[in-house]
């Protein structure tokens, strides 16, 4: 084969590799706006329902409806908010601002956000700290969004009656640092778990975005760190979070 | 859970088969979101039961018949292709209007379009297709002139 026949087949194939990359960003960028658009269009119906119940109520004087209607209308617009922000979080370049902090300060600002919806299914708390005034250098914004996702799935992932979540952190070894969140609901199914980290890949019926475990992948990945999923020892859920410990590598 | 019926008695008249209330079931996983279909319909005198889930809607098919049941397809558990079918299966519903309310209308579940659904609900044996696919958002007149179109009225 002559030398220019060689360079002729490298022009076609990296021809052919950038038709490729550019066909499969257009996929992924598609999939991206249909994922949006089906979260957005789920939640106008919503806030649609919402105006109905309102206006009904209104014309019935029936102050019950209204607020339903007006509740509607709240979950709603939350719902496109909280889209909002996690979709600026998975798809926007950050670098972690890291300060140290106590991994129970992060724990205790997610049980206060999560505590009524807590209390509304029931489900207790448990925090396992090892030493208890373990303290990390983190990006504490992030690292408390991360815990946050976590801690709502396992709230959702709760059975009806005792359900409990654990909130653990440990240094695993001189190296890193260990954050958990294990519920003990059904765990993850088998068929589920290749999906989970899939961006709009929800198994909460129309309610969720599925970006909270991508957007906890991330940030993870954006403090070198590792996120593992797999079965706890209450038999339900478990989301470890692997960082390293950046204030013992100096 | 049953609604109830709140209706004046000219909007009764319009919700009736011989003098009957119509029956509607509505199966629907986000509570906010059933409480409106359920009112859509109750305010025009529609008799309306509400089930969250795949069980509790076998439950409530296996008692009386509803005229017309309106499905969401993502739910927990059982997904409502599965659920589809075992509903058009069902003896007590061979008379059944059944209307897909969904706010799927992409592949990121596997589901795209009306046809990917009824290819979906076709493999493993023929099964007849949905009487109506609605897809959120969809206003409440929408949605009640085609239960009404498919009630005969």
């Amino acid at each position: 084969m002559s030398p220019q026949v060689i360079i002729d087949e490298r022009k076609t194939r990296s021809g052919a590799e950038r038709i490729m990359t550019h066909q499969e960003r257009l996929t992924a960028i598609g999939e991206t706006i249909a994922g949006i658009a089906h979260s957005i269009k789920n939640m106008l119906g919503m806030i649609k329902g919402g105006e109905y119940q309102v206006e009904s109520g209104l014309q019935r004087e029936d102050l019950a409806r209204i607020r339903e209607g007006w509740a509607m209308v709240k979950t709603g617009n939350q719902f496109i908010a909280d889209l909002v922000l996690k979709m600026l979080t998975l798809y926007r370049d950050t670098q972690p601002a890291y300060e140290e902090i106590t991994f129970r300060e992060i724990i205790d600002s997610v049980l206060m956000v999560l505590k009524s919806k807590a209390k509304e299914k029931g489900v207790r708390f448990e925090v396992h700290l090892e030493p208890e005034n373990i303290s990390g250098m983190v990006d504490v914004g992030c690292m408390r969004e991360a815990l946050l996702n976590l801690a709502d799935n396992a709230i959702d992932a709760c059975p009806a009656e005792n359900g409990c979540i654990k909130f653990g952190a440990v240094h695993s070894n001189g190296l890193h640092t260990e954050l958990y969140v294990e519920d003990n609901g059904r765990g993850i199914a088998p068929e589920i778990e290749p999906r989970l980290f899939e961006p709009f890949f929800t198994t909460k019926g129309e309610t969720g975005t599925g970006l909270g475990l991508p957007v906890v992948q991330k940030i993870v990945e954006e403090h070198q760190g590792v996120l593992r999923s797999g079965p706890g020892p209450q038999g339900g859920a478990r989301f470890t979070i692997r960082i390293p410990r950046r204030e013992a590598l100096g | 859970m049953a609604g109830t019926i709140t209706h004046e008695h000219s909007q009764a008249d319009k919700a009736t088969k011989s003098g009957v209330i119509f029956k509607i079931l509505v199966i629907e996983d986000q509570s906010q979101y059933a409480r409106f279909v359920q009112s859509v319909f109750e305010d025009q005198g529609y008799h309306v039961q509400t089930a969250s889930n795949a069980e509790e809607a076998m439950q409530l098919v296996a008692g009386e018949a509803p005229d017309l049941i309106t499905l969401d397809l993502l739910m927990p558990g059982k997904t409502g292709v599965k659920l589809y079918r075992d509903l058009r299966k069902h003896e007590n519903l061979q008379n059944t209007r059944i209307v897909i309310l969904t706010g799927l209308d992409h592949d990121s579940q596997g589901l795209c379009s009306y046809n990917e659904f009824f290819k979906r609900i076709s493999r493993g044996g023929q099964v007849s297709e949905p009487d109506a696919y609605l897809t959120k958002p969809i206003e409440a007149e929408t949605l009640l002139h085609t239960a009404q179109k498919l009630l005969g009225q």
